[in-house]
């Protein structure tokens, strides 16, 4: 436990230090800011935009971490061989694979909570400005809830990141298997919708169609599921017990691909 | 034992079914607790292989390897080792203090002391002004420096260096050689293998010689010291009085059709000579060589050896 | 030497630079005030390829759409056909990405029904509407209001009137409307109403400004209706044509249409205008 507690702040300080993670936080800031500027554009619904905006970037900022920095951070340890500073001492495969893994989510989790905060900050100072008859649908409560979802698809995302990882050490391969995830993941409740309609309507369905809707979509992670942002935006509350299926979904797959990462890094030679 | 390896085979699949290499075949030795034990032999010989599966990274083909009765499969085996690899690399964003904490921390180093741990080790590897700094400033001996400190701060009893001096200035190599000798003066067990001779020659209680993955010889210090008759004199005429003298002196005799070789060491070579003046020896020729270990060295590779060497 | 040298290369640059870019904005700009029909993205591509920035699309395409009429407006320059076709499916997609959009239903109902007369796409979308936002009153009021005042179809009107009357924030007014509607027909007063609580929801100017000329000339032509009810009653017949309110001194002079067109009788003793401001485009 320590140990692995130790690598989590190792990891996290290397990362933390990264240039790109400077350059993500800027692009996010001037993001945040420009929202500022859009007061004036929107009719009624100003509320519902600035979420829009405000938890897009915070989404955005941390695709782009976990997609460059934290591949990076995974692909460099064993191209540039310091894995070996890490695996000369007493750790097992299985505790080092933990304690990148807790190291990239504390590092998402830090970076994207100075950008809540920060948001926080600009919708505050913009609602108390501007008459909250535009403000009507807004509730700081959805605001956080949605930023909470969205934190727990980066404990997914990072997940499968550390998986591809184990697998493959470039970083280019990472990114694309990941990016696929990600595209999927975020799709397949849709493809799913779509393919169950169609099959209402033409009542035909091809043996595919059918395999796909069945079985293959649990494969995926649906990333869509924590995407409750549009919710948030008009001032829907997501109820306890969905949460907390969600947050159990997120953490149950996340395990299942720790664990089989683990597995693989157990049999991988480091030359 | 601190280590002991039995009947290692190590066999690499070069890309998606290609040739078989044997990077190491039928290695057995054992290593004592407080010895200090060189490996040396040309490049691509499998020494960093062999090291390497002592220390957990690549699984032996065939065979057995245990640390302190451990495996290198259980991490605790690596409790009590400290390891530095060939040109190392660490976590350029941090800094060499950072690191000897985690260092001290994942080995179990009490948390009190490992302040005064860390600023001792700097201080004696020379890099006080530059613990604070990020290691991407680091100059190479810098960085192998700090590798050692990073392999040394939790006072293991076994330590691996995989080419210690590779990237040492002449003062950093003093200062390793001070630093292994200073080791072993407190009784740890110390792993290496090098090119240079030379300092595997001072250092090492024990010599393997490994060439193209197999091991050659295992030679003690003594072997070393017999070989190290360093001297080489060619003499005729040698009666048994005589060579009653000499050979009291501790050089050794070869006796040959036409003359008697003499091996012995420089310092007895004084005592020798003043025998073979007052006997009336005659000494034909006077060989010095200064590279014994070099000679077995090559001699253990032999030619055809070489040759395959080259073309691998 | 060399600084100098690099200088001038320098400043070279930057006037050719400045050149094409100064040239490059005017063709733009030339291009973009051509009627030219955007083309737009199909919602069924938009739609996935949002992944989960769904809410920020819709925000984006609402904001082309505004700014789309704006430039209209301030240039006042006419609207095509396609150009409202292409409109409408923006605000299709726009509603595909954000169902609970309230400022895409709005625009609807503001542009379609009332700036170009598409009240069949208007009433489309905001049935659409009317799924995911079922306690928003507004909604089935328009849907109502389109039916009665532009469609002349009393009996949905009745139906939508009714259903927007059950939801919280409806005034009794539209109970009231939906009662009357069986029994008395068509009145400008009605419109008037409409209008006036939509500039209520509306801060943008130029919109504003439409809306304020609209009621303007609703409430003339209301207020020449009334006269010419007054007329029929103390005459027992309605007036042939204006000038007989001016002639009988019901009236000091025929109001002028702020559209330009002139206003006339018809023979039920109704009101309307030649410029037919139902149909002119905004």
């Amino acid at each position: 436990m320590k140990r692995i507690q130790a690598l989590a702040i190792l990891t996290f300080k290397e990362g933390i230090r990264d240039r790109a993670l400077y350059g993500i936080t800027i692009m996010a800031v001037m993001m945040l800011l420009a929202t500022i500027l859009l007061t004036n554009l929107f009719g009624h619904e100003l509320g519902k935009v600035m979420v829009d905006l405000c938890l897009s970037t915070i989404a955005f900022a941390g695709l782009l971490l976990t997609f460059f920095v934290n591949i990076n951070l995974m692909a460099k340890d064993i191209d540039k061989r310091t894995v070996y500073s890490v695996l000369s001492k007493p750790f097992s495969r299985t505790e080092y694979i933990m304690g990148k893994y807790f190291g990239l989510i504390l590092l998402v989790f830090v970076s994207l909570f100075l950008l809540v905060v920060f948001s926080t900050g600009i919708i505050f100072i913009i609602k108390s400005a501007d008459a909250s008859l535009y403000f009507k649908d807004f509730s700081w409560i959805c605001y956080f809830q949605a930023f909470a979802f969205q934190l727990m698809m980066f404990v997914l995302l990072n997940a499968v990141i550390i998986f591809f990882s184990s697998i493959t050490s470039s970083s280019f391969l990472t990114l694309i298997f990941s990016l696929s995830v990600y595209v999927t993941g975020q799709s397949i409740e849709e493809v799913v919708s779509f393919f169950k309609k169609e099959a209402l309507v033409y009542n035909i369905t091809s043996p595919v169609n059918q395999f796909v809707v069945e079985y293959l979509q649990y494969v995926f992670p649906n990333l869509s599921a924590f995407d409750i942002k549009m919710f948030a935006s008009h001032g829907k509350l997501i109820s306890i017990s969905h949460t907390l299926s969600l947050f159990g979904y997120s953490i149950v797959y996340s395990a299942l691909l720790l664990f089989f990462a683990s597995l693989i890094f157990n049999k991988r030679e480091l030359k | 034992m601190s280590i002991i390896c039995n009947h290692i085979d190590k066999t690499f699949k070069t890309g998606l079914g290609g040739k078989t290499v044997h990077a190491v075949t039928d290695v057995s030795f054992e290593v004592s607790p407080g010895e200090v034990f060189g490996i040396v032999g040309p490049n691509g010989a499998g020494k960093s292989t062999l090291l390497k599966m002592f220390m957990g990274f690549l699984r032996p083909s065939s065979g057995e390897i245990t640390l302190f009765g451990k495996s290198p499969s259980d991490p605790l085996s690596r409790m009590n080792l400290g390891y530095l690899s060939e040109n190392p690399c660490f976590y350029e964003h941090l800094s060499a203090i950072e690191l000897m904490q985690f260092s001290a921390r994942v080995s179990g180093v009490d948390s009190k002391k490992t302040k005064n741990k860390i600023s001792r080790l700097l201080k004696l590897m020379n890099l006080e002004h530059a613990g604070k700094r990020k290691l991407r400033g680091y100059s190479k001996g810098m960085v192998q420096r700090a590798g050692i400190c990073f392999a040394l701060i939790h006072d293991p009893d076994l330590i691996v260096l995989d080419e210690p001096m590779s990237g040492l200035d002449p003062i950093g190599r003093k200062l390793l050689v001070d630093l292994v000798l200073d080791l072993k003066s407190k009784g740890k067990t110390i792993l290496f293998c090098s090119h240079i001779l030379n300092d595997v020659e001072r250092l090492c209680d024990r010599i393997a010689i490994m060439c193209n993955g197999g091991l050659k010889y295992i030679l003690s210090h003594e072997n070393l010291i017999e070989q190290g008759k360093q001297v080489t004199l060619s003499v005729s005429n040698l009666t048994r009085e005589g060579s009653e003298k000499i050979g009291s002196t501790g050089a050794i005799l070869k006796v040959e059709e036409n003359q008697t070789i003499i091996f012995c060491s420089q310092k007895q070579l004084k005592n020798i000579m003043n025998i073979t003046a007052a006997y009336g020896i005659k000494t034909s020729n006077i060989d010095v060589s200064s590279n014994t270990l070099e000679q077995l060295f090559l001699d253990a590779i032999s030619v055809d050896v070489v040759e395959e060497v080259c073309h691998v | 030497m060399k600084a100098g040298k690099s200088l001038l290369v320098f400043i070279f640059l930057l006037g050719v630079f400045v050149f094409f870019s100064g040239s490059l904005e005017k063709k733009r700009e030339r291009l973009l005030m051509s009627n030219f029909v955007e083309y737009t993205i199909p919602s069924k591509l938009i739609v996935p390829a949002s992944l989960e920035f769904k809410g920020l699309s819709s925000d984006f395409l609402l904001f082309k759409f505004m700014t789309y009429i704006g430039g209209k407006v301030a240039q006042k320059s006419n609207i095509s056909d396609e150009q409202w076709t292409s409109l409408v499916s923006t605000l299709e997609t726009i509603t595909d990405l954000d169902p609970y959009f309230w400022d895409a239903y709005l625009f609807s109902e503001m542009f379609l029904a009332w700036g170009a007369g598409r009240i069949k796409e208007a009433n489309q979308l905001l049935l659409k509407g009317t799924r995911y936002l079922p306690e928003n009153y507004r909604l089935f009021y328009y849907l109502g209001f389109n039916y009665y005042y532009f469609l002349k179809d009393n009996k949905s009107a009745s139906r939508y009137f009714m259903e927007a009357a059950k939801l919280p924030g409806c005034s009794s007014y539209v109970a009231r409307l939906a009662a009357r509607l069986s029994v008395y027909s068509f009145q400008h007063r009605d419109g008037i109403v409409f209008l006036q609580d939509m500039l209520k929801n509306t801060k943008d100017k130029s919109v504003r400004d439409q809306f304020e000329m609209r009621i303007l000339t609703l409430e003339k032509m209301e207020f020449l209706e009334k006269k010419i009810d007054k007329y029929e009653r103390i005459y027992r017949t309605y007036p042939n044509s204006l000038n007989d309110l001016v002639v009988s001194g019901l009236i000091d002079k025929i109001p002028e249409d702020p559209y330009g067109g002139k206003f006339m009788i018809m023979q039920n003793g109704r009101v309307y205008t030649t410029s037919n401001m139902l149909t002119k485009t905004e």
